[in-house]
């Protein structure tokens, strides 16, 4: 009976030996072809394609995201504008000047000034 | 892998043909993606690349309220309302809506333009709030679009408008500060560069995208207080009511610091109805743009040049015959019969040109107006009180004025009697004030100013850099004896006309006009310059007044100095000042 060494078993002189290194290594009964492993090759950069897609999709969901923010900011702003160009209307000399409350007031009828 | 196929089988065949085809393809890619490369990334980016402009806000201009500042203009956003006649779905909805919304600001007749063919852009309304447009927008009304527009606003109406200008349609500024500081209002637009989706939405994919944020314009703070500017143009428009004239300025400063407090023209205009200004001339601000002839006024700055160089003194004496000759001509006083030995406090009083005369020949041999004296007269008048010069006020527009150099053939001793008392000059009102505000002030020229700060984003104030000053144009001792004639010269006739316990003096100015190269006495400039204040202390206010109209007599007392009494009274309640015996 002769003795042959089988393929899933590699001698360790076989390899590169070093401390802590396994002195077998396993090796797949499965066989891949070349096709298979461009087939796969295609497939993982498929993957990460659609990996990059999905987040450059997500980002520009941020962009509409922040683009509504900013338009809201805008119309706030406006409002705000246009709130303080009332408030200055409205505080305006001549305005204040008509109103209710300086129409009531009266002249006083005697002035007398302290001198140092 | 070896590829076996019969000679000249079909397989064979169609192999070198995919084969060919193969190659076709790869050397067209080539082609596109390496040759052409750069030209199709630019129609790439020219696609799906979009550039921006940030527009920067222009600066704000604000005015101060004793120590608060109060805006005078502002921006707005309005909305031109347009429409594309091609894609108007109801004709009647969108004139039923712009009638309901918008309608005192709709074109003439605007539902002609609706359905006007041959057109894609048709305006039909203008200045429509951002409440309106809003209102408008949710009508959802096909074929109306909004443009945005930013446009000044001022909540004051056209107060200081001389001061302010404008901002015209290309967001220029015209006159005044808006001219003067332009580059500084406006600021400077910003970029975006950047990949956007069909709708314009800003995306952050891509390398190649670009911001540069605008820079707002400063929001400038003046020097004019509110409430002074509106109270000299209250009296000026009073002024122009009683006298009639057709022309009235005021300016009123600080003599302590050169700042304008209020500074005014009639006929003025309002800065947000434009198309209402009849003459372009009412954009004019007189009070550093229209030099004229000072008249009397100036016999301050003549008597201060008398004293600071010690050729005279308020009680120093001289003959006065009511005319006095220099050369081959003889010049008279408009009032006439304070005839003999009169003091210099007296010509002043009575305004004698005769008086002015004489002090310009002390300067000189004390008969006659040497070179000598015209020097000095030159040194003090136009070199240490800046008439006759730029004052760099950040006003557009300032006229500089004339004062002949004694160097010049017209600078003889004729022109310089005459410029004693405020003839043969061009000066400012905003040279006089700005020099008799260093007379009276202990003698330091502060060079005008009308900036007083600037306001950040966060609403904060800053105080702008102190201007150049200038101190010793004439002695302290001098500016006290000034200040005390002139004190003396406006008590000798018009005392009861101040607040008792105050420090107001004044002079009265009346020039002729020139008409066709001669002076005429058939139209006179009223003018009124004044300071006020608490007594022992440096004045408070310098208030220069100008009447003027074509073939009016106007004088200085009559006419302008009304004017002057008003502010000034208003004035001494304004700033609170203490009444003393």
């Amino acid at each position: 009976m002769s003795y042959t060494r089988t393929a899933q078993f590699t001698n360790r002189r076989t390899t590169n030996w070093s401390r802590n290194q396994n002195t077998v290594q396993f090796v797949s009964a499965v066989k891949l072809g070349p096709v298979t492993h461009t087939v796969l090759v295609a497939l993982m950069i498929t993957v990460l394609g659609l990996i990059y897609l999905t987040q450059a999709t997500r980002a520009s969901g941020y962009d509409y995201a922040a683009s509504d923010i900013t338009d809201k900011i805008s119309a706030l702003t406006e409002q705000k504008k246009d709130l303080e160009v009332e408030n200055a209307r409205l505080t305006a000399l001549q305005a204040v000047k008509n109103s209710s409350v300086a129409k009531s007031m009266t002249t006083p009828t005697d002035v007398q000034h302290v001198t140092e | 892998m070896e590829l076996h196929f019969a000679p000249k089988s079909r397989a064979r065949g169609l192999a070198i043909i995919l084969a060919i085809i193969m190659a076709l393809f790869v050397v067209r890619l080539f082609y596109i993606q390496v040759i052409q490369h750069q030209y199709y990334v630019s129609q790439a980016d020219s696609e799906q690349i979009k550039q921006f402009t940030l527009r920067a806000k222009r600066g704000e201009i604000y005015a101060m309220e004793a120590d608060k500042p109060v805006r005078l203009v502002m921006n707005e956003t309005v909305y031109t309302v347009w429409v594309d006649p091609v894609q108007v779905a109801d004709k009647q909805a969108i004139v039923d809506a712009l009638n309901r919304v918008a309608g005192g600001n709709t074109r003439k007749d605007f539902a002609q333009y609706i359905e006007r063919a041959g057109t894609r852009y048709q305006v039909l309304a203008t200045k429509v709030t951002r409440t309106q447009a809003e209102l408008l927008k949710k009508e959802n009304l096909a074929g109306v679009g909004f443009d945005a527009v930013s446009q000044r606003v001022y909540p004051e109406g056209q107060l200081a408008s001389q001061v302010l200008g404008f901002v015209d349609s290309e967001g220029v500024g015209k006159y005044g500060v808006e001219q003067a500081s332009n580059d500084r209002l406006r600021g400077q637009d910003g970029l975006l560069k950047t990949v956007t989706d069909v709708r314009l939405v800003p995306l952050t994919v891509g390398d190649k995208n670009i911001k540069k944020p605008a820079r707002d314009g400063d929001n400038l703070v003046l020097t004019i207080d509110r409430n002074i500017q509106a109270e000299a143009e209250k009296a000026l428009v009073e002024g122009m009511q009683r006298t009639g004239a057709t022309q009235l300025s005021v300016i009123v400063m600080n003599p302590n610091n050169g700042k304008v407090l209020a500074m005014a023209n009639l006929p003025t205009y309002d800065p947000s109805k434009l198309n209402e200004v009849a003459d372009a001339a009412a954009f004019n601000n007189d009070t550093i743009s229209n030099p004229y002839e000072p008249g009397s006024d100036i016999k301050t700055f003549t008597v201060a040049t008398g004293i600071d160089k010690g050729v005279i003194t308020p009680q120093s004496t001289y003959l006065n015959t009511d005319y006095i000759k220099i050369d081959d001509i003889t010049v008279s006083n408009a009032s006439k019969g304070q005839t003999g030995n009169i003091t210099m406090q007296h010509a002043l009083n009575w305004s004698l040109n005769t008086g002015m005369v004489t002090i310009a020949q002390r300067l000189g041999n004390g008969s006659s107006i040497t070179r000598s004296a015209r020097d000095t007269m030159y040194e003090y008048f136009h070199d240490r009180l800046r008439l006759g010069q730029l004052s760099g006020i950040e006003l557009a527009n300032e006229a500089k004025g004339v004062v002949v150099s004694p160097d010049e053939e017209q600078g003889n001793a004729v022109r310089y009697s005459n410029m004693a008392f405020g003839q043969g000059m061009d000066a400012t009102m905003l040279q006089v004030a700005s020099g008799f505000g260093a007379l009276v002030n202990g003698g330091t020229y502060y060079v005008p100013s009308i900036i007083n700060g600037t306001i950040d984003a966060d609403g904060n104030y800053h105080a702008a850099a102190d201007k150049p000053r200038y101190p010793g144009v004439i002695s302290p001792a001098s500016s006290t004896t000034l200040a005390e004639m002139v004190y003396q010269a406006r008590q000798a006739f018009y005392s009861k006309t101040d607040k008792p316990g105050f420090y107001v003096g004044g002079k009265t100015g009346t020039s002729q006009t020139i008409k066709n190269g001669k002076y005429v006495s058939t139209e006179t400039i009223g003018t009124y310059l004044g300071f006020g204040g608490e007594k022992g202390a440096s004045p408070s206010y310098v208030i220069m007044v100008e009447v003027a109209g074509k073939d009016m007599n106007l004088s200085g007392n009559a006419h302008a100095m009304p004017i002057f009494n008003e502010i000034s009274n208003w004035m001494i309640d304004y700033l609170r000042l203490t009444p003393r015996e």
